[in-house]
């Protein structure tokens, strides 16, 4: 049996990723200190809505509780809101201990380490870069953040026409994703599958809804793909190929776009356009980067050591939990954290 | 259903592709943008930016090239501006036109343009000597106004070595619209420009470059490029035009493969400049009009000159108004990337403008702007055919109108 | 390390700290790597095929370095040969009974089989074959080409291992080419893999609603092309390519191979229409079943690839570790109090969807015996048991009693009680306030409303009762929230009288997340409870 009672990992980052590593090394009889910068635990997945129509639809989002309750009640953990790291000890082996700050009153303190993880998480990519689907000029664009969080207050209602007229909805996926001239040429993983949630969920509500999404390449490959598909058809949201890529706001308050449909342009209108935004490295990512040292990557999320050691930093003593080191849905980054702590287990044992 | 068959696609994939060095048309995504913000989607409803790299790829560009699509394109680029694997659609364009013109397909009229340049250098048939008396009886026409700037003025400078800029003027303003050149030797006189014009090279636009031939579209900037560095200018002016510019500026260097030791800049842009250093002064509110301002895809999008002539405009208008969208996103005019020179495509390119008329009545200004001559021929076509309620001018032109004589010491 | 038990005996001791996996592919050797990484002791019994449907076997250099170092890293402690027959929970553990009629105790099972392909879709020419690891060499092939997404989304793995081998032809000299209708590319990982291959000439071409044609060359020379492929583009515009090709391959994706019959039963209730395993995700992510220590990695799971098989195997196993960690703590007390009314029906035994009661095999005492480490305290059992022989401890059934005391004394006209779950509606409320007529008692699951507990509460005369179970599939003992529904149902048969005129019950389904929802529900069911409606 081993025992590793004396070691303590200090995890940055109070999001889904942190909390799912925090849970799963109290339970392997780990002390933990997360970090965190904001208020609240639980990052952007706190935020989210749930995409049950009566059925789960697996979007994952309430897992967050779950992860939150055990690791606020945990005896063997303490919990820092609004702290930051600002240095490290660096020992032989690793790191041996970081130094932490409170945001608000500056005051400072130095934490001992076995294992330092980042689970510094992303930021949502933001439309306004994107001057021609006028996001913060017309007031239908909308992102999936904000529809989510329509859905969270349940006022879904506040975006179907006044006129008692169905809901004419159109999802624009890989907003910020896929796309070379932002630095951003990768999947964010999460946002088609993310998107047919939301559809579903709002034909659910409203089953007089359509709703369109134009996507660029599907990737919901795996384990739930096929069925939300089969879902999405037998619902009758309409998938077309290509995004339109200028929004045009109409006198009657709805949005054009121009679209090709069977080989023929054609102007369509919708209620309401839904960006489906990418994921794009943490803020603090190079901040924390330069406290510590551990890489970023080409498209500046943290870099680890091979494909197929996806945790562990090429600094030692450093693990990357999340979507921290690349865009990541809610499940994956969950399995991830399994792996951070079986890394850290298995690295401890080693020097042991 | 038509079928293509791959051997072509091959080809001309790769064709685009060594052209350019990027334009790598296999790596379109299908992501679809392209197709929306091109203006001409709604007048030509069965084909599309992105319906022609499928095209391609599926080897039936032949039908791409004996489109009529391909000449009513003006290379504006707006449709791959946010390309999200970085195609630009006007460099596609061009070499399918240089394909249409390998098989003699192209235009007439541009045709013609081009054996006027091979055997006089510019496109109108005008040579050295009748030229330079062209600009000389320009500059009389206003020689009192000029002389009342300073002494000598009215002079118009011919092949001056060692003089600081050596301007290129386009060849409308010896031939249809003599009215911007006394603007632009007024500009001149009032900053006190150490100026010249070349009795060689006098034309600063590229109609090769339009048909995809590059051979000569190459030859003529190396034409201009040497009469510069035999000149010694410091600076190679343009006239306000759009891809005559754009090609100085932008390709230059990677289409002779050498780095040039002189500027090139706009004229609105040494105007801006002057502005900023005081050397040219200009009357705050001098237009007592509501402006507002095209920005030409060339200028604008492909070059990225957005802020200096909007920073002139403000200063001298009582008010400046946007039209939206603008800037990097500006809808194209309909005149350019030969459209307006290109005889067969008539009064189309007016009937093409929609978009931009709307966007130009939406704002509701007394004065439309721009700087590209291109752009001014078409805007002043379409405002006579939509009774437009607008006044167009060049910015220089008005800037000119505002400027502040200079006292002299 | 391997406790033998000779007899069968449902007792069993703590089994300290091992696993066993099952399976005989490269999805078993992830996990018997990632179980031996967090300091458990492995015994790996082989069952099914090896023939991966990951096909590992591929020259991608960084891979084979990998598949290396994890082959090196296995201390594998061959078991039994086979799958096991029989799986029977125990106290902290699992007894498993093999083929060959010998049991051993485990604290955790690994179902780490792989799958098979289906075979190729009937209306493609017979000689069209599934992608397999064995792929074709250049020499005798010069135009390869790889159908994807024909008729269903491809596995992630089949669709990446279908561009390697696309990419090793090209390199050999041949012509490849992917038909596809979404790029199979998953992470960072899978675009290094499609560009690569997209830069060495490798030509991807997608399609869309109209799938492929895939044409038998009716007059075949020796050594010439085969087949004729037409594809119409993806943007569906109706341009159309054909070519041919001396070789066509589909993509099929793996089902789900015969499992051994020991998880067969043990997880009957745990499969989907396809035949993969619904795994517990909702709350644990990490590959586990509802069974507390037994997981599923891999093909079996469904739709994977291998980058996911390898986080799942390395979750799992830490998952594993954590959960005999907590099996073999001493438990503080007892969850679950059994009184002698029980006449070992079975009924709880059978219900019970963590196989936490089994059957108290105390010469002393004739009745059941919850696991403390597995009962979840759902009260599925306690509701559905005939005798009212079981009482959860920390949710005991007098609260029940007290509330309807209360409620008889203190329900006006216009009271309204809402039963939640403590895991949805619990949290949600925490961000609401009810109107003064709600009474909100949180219950440990839906599934522990049991009908007499409702009819006496409806009997006070309240005005309607609203339960608020999690939605369907997020119950965390699976079905506690249809066994609302049923009893729902099953109550408006027979007091169909009663309702309306005593008071209305209705129930919906709610996740954490929705507070405001959970505030509308309540309002909309007031109203309709009044007669107003919405
Ligand atoms: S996983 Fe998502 S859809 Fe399912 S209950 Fe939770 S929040 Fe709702
Ligand atoms: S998940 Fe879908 S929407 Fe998101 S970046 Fe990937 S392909 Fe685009
Ligand atoms: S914008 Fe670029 S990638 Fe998108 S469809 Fe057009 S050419 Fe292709
Ligand atoms: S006219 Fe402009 S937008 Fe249209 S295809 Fe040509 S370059 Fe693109």
């Amino acid at each position: 049996m081993y025992d590793h009672n004396n070691g303590q990992v200090v995890i940055v980052g109070g999001g889904i990723a942190g909390l799912a590593t925090a849970k799963l090394l109290s339970e392997n009889n780990f002390h933990f200190a997360i970090v965190e910068r904001s208020y609240k635990l639980g990052g952007h997945t706190k935020d989210w809505a749930c995409m049950a129509t009566d059925n789960c639809n697996r979007c994952h989002s309430c897992a967050v509780f779950d992860y939150e309750e055990f690791v606020a009640s945990s005896p063997h953990g303490e919990i820092f809101l609004r702290h930051e790291l600002f240095s490290v000890t660096r020992s032989t082996s690793g790191i041996s201990s970081v130094g932490i700050r409170c945001i608000d009153s500056g005051a400072e303190r130095e934490l001992p380490v076995t294992a330092l993880v980042l689970a510094v998480g992303f930021e949502p990519f933001d439309p306004i870069e994107k001057g021609f689907w006028g996001y913060g000029t017309f007031e239908g664009v909308m992102t999936l953040s904000d529809l989510n969080r329509l859905m969270r207050l349940d006022d879904l209602n506040t975006i179907r026409p006044g006129n008692g007229d169905p809901l004419n909805l159109a999802f624009f996926q890989c907003v910020g994703s896929r796309d070379k001239t932002i630095g951003a040429d990768y999947c964010s993983q999460y946002c088609c599958a993310a998107a047919i949630r939301a559809a579903l969920r709002t034909i659910h509500q409203y089953p007089d809804s359509k709703v369109t999404i134009f996507y660029i390449d599907l990737q919901i490959a795996g384990k739930t793909a096929q069925a939300l598909m089969d879902k999405a058809q037998e619902k009758g949201v309409r998938f077309l190929q290509g995004v339109p890529g200028e929004i045009q706001p109409i006198q009657d308050g709805g949005l054009q776009v121009i679209s090709e449909k069977d080989g023929q342009n054609v102007v369509e209108r919708f209620d309401r356009i839904v960006l489906s935004i990418g994921q794009r490295p943490s803020s603090s990512a190079i901040a924390i980067s330069g406290i510590t040292e551990a890489p970023l990557n080409e498209f500046g999320f943290f870099q680890t050591r091979s494909q197929f050691d996806p945790v562990r930093s090429p600094l030692n003593g450093v693990y990357i939990a999340g979507s921290c080191s690349g865009p990541a849905n809610i499940p994956d980054v969950a399995m991830n954290a399994g792996k951070v702590v079986s890394a850290i287990i298995k690295d401890i044992e080693q020097t042991i | 259903m038509n079928s293509g068959s791959l051997a072509g696609s091959y080809e001309t994939m790769n064709l685009i592709k060594n052209a350019t060095g990027q334009n790598d048309v296999d790596i379109c995504v299908t992501c679809g943008q392209c197709v929306s913000r091109c203006f001409l989607s709604q007048s030509y409803p069965d084909i599309n930016p992105r319906k022609i790299i499928r095209k391609i790829l599926l080897g039936r560009e032949q039908e791409v090239i004996d489109s009529e699509f391909i000449w009513a394109c003006t290379l504006c680029g707006r449709c791959t501006t946010d390309c999200p694997k970085n195609i630009s659609m006007d460099v596609v364009i061009r070499r399918l036109r240089g394909l249409a013109w390998a098989q003699g397909k192209a235009p007439s009229r541009l045709c013609e343009g081009i054996e006027k340049i091979k055997e006089f250098g510019n496109n109108t048939g005008v040579d050295a000597e009748e030229f330079q008396e062209t600009a000389e009886w320009i500059a009389e026409e206003c020689e009192d106004e000029l002389q009342e700037i300073f002494e000598g003025a009215s002079n118009v400078p011919f092949d001056r070595k060692g003089a600081e800029i050596l301007y290129m003027p386009n060849p409308r303003e010896y031939t249809s619209n003599p009215n911007m050149f006394q603007a632009y030797l007024k500009f001149f006189a009032h900053v006190r420009a150490d100026w010249t014009l070349s009795s060689k090279v006098f034309d600063v636009t590229n109609w090769p470059y339009y048909l995809g031939d590059q051979d000569d579209a190459v030859a003529l900037v190396r034409a201009t490029v040497n009469e510069a560095r035999n000149l010694g200018a410091k600076i190679l002016l343009t006239t306000e035009c759009g891809h005559g510019f754009k090609i100085l500026r932008k390709d230059t260097q990677a289409w002779l493969g050498e780095s040039i030791d002189f500027e090139v800049l706009s004229i609105i842009e040494l105007a801006h400049r002057y502005f900023k250093e005081g050397r040219l002064r200009l009357r705050q509110g001098a237009i007592n009009k509501t402006v507002t301002y095209h920005d030409p895809c060339n200028v604008g999008r492909k070059v990225g000159i957005f802020e200096g002539p909007r920073e002139l405009l403000k200063f001298i208008s009582a008010n400046f108004v946007e039209m939206w969208p603008n800037r990097k996103y500006s809808i194209c005019c309909g005149g350019g990337g030969s459209v307006s020179q290109n005889s067969d495509m008539g009064s189309k390119r007016l009937e093409h403008a929609m978009w931009k008329r709307d966007q130009i009545l939406r704002t509701g200004a007394d004065i439309l702007t721009t700087s590209c001559q291109n752009c001014l021929t078409q805007l002043g076509d379409m405002q006579s055919r939509y009774n437009m309620p607008v006044e167009i001018k060049s910015v220089m032109e008005l800037v000119v109108e505002a400027i502040e004589p200079l006292s002299l010491p | 390390m391997l406790n033998l038990h000779k007899n069968n005996s449902l007792s069993c001791t703590v089994p300290n700290q091992s696993a066993l996996v099952v399976g005989n592919g490269l999805t078993a050797s992830m996990v018997v790597a990632a179980i031996n990484s967090v300091g458990l002791d492995v015994t790996h019994a082989r069952f099914g095929s090896n023939s991966s449907t990951l096909f590992h076997s591929c020259d991608n250099e960084s891979f084979i370095t990998f598949l290396d170092q994890l082959i090196e890293q296995l201390p594998t402690v061959e078991g039994p040969q086979g799958g096991p027959t029989e799986i029977v929970p125990c106290e902290n553990g699992f007894l498993v009974t093999f083929d060959s009629g010998e049991s051993h105790e485990f604290g955790s099972v690994f179902l780490a089989i792989e799958g098979t392909l289906k075979p190729a879709p009937k209306d493609l020419p017979a000689e069209v074959t599934t992608i397999t690891p064995d792929r074709p060499t250049a020499s005798v092939v010069s135009s390869v080409c790889f159908l994807l997404d024909y008729k269903e989304i491809t596995n992630p793995s089949i669709g990446a291992h279908s561009i390697r081998v696309a990419l090793e032809n090209q390199i050999a000299g041949g012509h490849s080419f992917v038909l596809l209708r979404q790029t199979p590319v998953k992470g960072l990982l899978g675009e290094t893999l499609y560009e690569a291959a997209r830069l060495a000439g490798v030509r991807f071409l997608r399609y869309g609603t109209k799938l492929p044609k895939i044409e038998r060359l009716s007059t075949p020379i020796e050594s010439s092309a085969r087949f004729k492929v037409s594809v119409a583009d993806i943007i569906e515009s109706g341009e159309e390519i054909s070519f041919d090709c001396d070789c066509v391959f589909v993509g099929a994706n793996p089902i789900i191979e015969r499992l051994p019959d020991g998880f067969r039963n043990l997880l009957s209730e745990e499969t989907d229409q396809q035949g993969f395993l619904i795994q517990d995700s909702v709350h644990c992510l990490t590959g586990k079943s509802f069974h507390k220590g037994v997981y599923c990695v891999g093909p079996s799971s469904g739709c994977v690839d291998l980058f996911e098989t390898m986080m799942t195997a390395a979750s799992a196993a830490v998952d594993a570790a954590a959960w005999l960690n907590f099996a073999n703590a001493p438990q503080s007390e007892e969850k679950m109090s059994v009184t002698e009314q029980c006449i070992r029906c079975l009924t709880c035994i059978r219900l019970c969807p963590h196989s936490a009661i089994t059957l108290n095999a105390e010469a002393s005492r004739s009745n059941v015996k919850v696991s403390t480490v597995r009962c979840v305290e759902c009260g599925i059992c306690v509701a559905e048991c005939p005798r009212t022989a079981l009482d959860l401890n920390n949710f005991l059934e007098d609260s029940f009693s007290s509330l309807i005391d209360r409620l008889k004394t203190e329900t006006s006209e216009d009271t309204i009680v809402v039963f939640g779950c403590y895991r949805s509606a619990g949290r949600a409320i925490s961000e609401i306030n009810l109107p003064g007529n709600v009474i909100f008692f949180p219950v440990s699951c839906a599934g522990r409303l049991s009908e007499s507990i409702l009819s006496a509460t409806l009997a006070t005369r309240v005005k309607g009762i609203l339960i608020l179970g999690c939605h369907h599939g997020n119950c965390r003992s699976n079905n506690g929230t249809d066994w609302a529904r049923v009893r729902l149902a099953n109550m408006s048969k027979r007091l169909g009288s009663l309702f309306g005129k005593v008071g209305v019950i209705s129930y919906k389904t709610l996740a954490p997340n929705e507070s405001a929802r959970m505030l509308r529900l309540i309002n909309n069911f007031s109203s309709s409870a009044f007669g107003i409606s919405d």
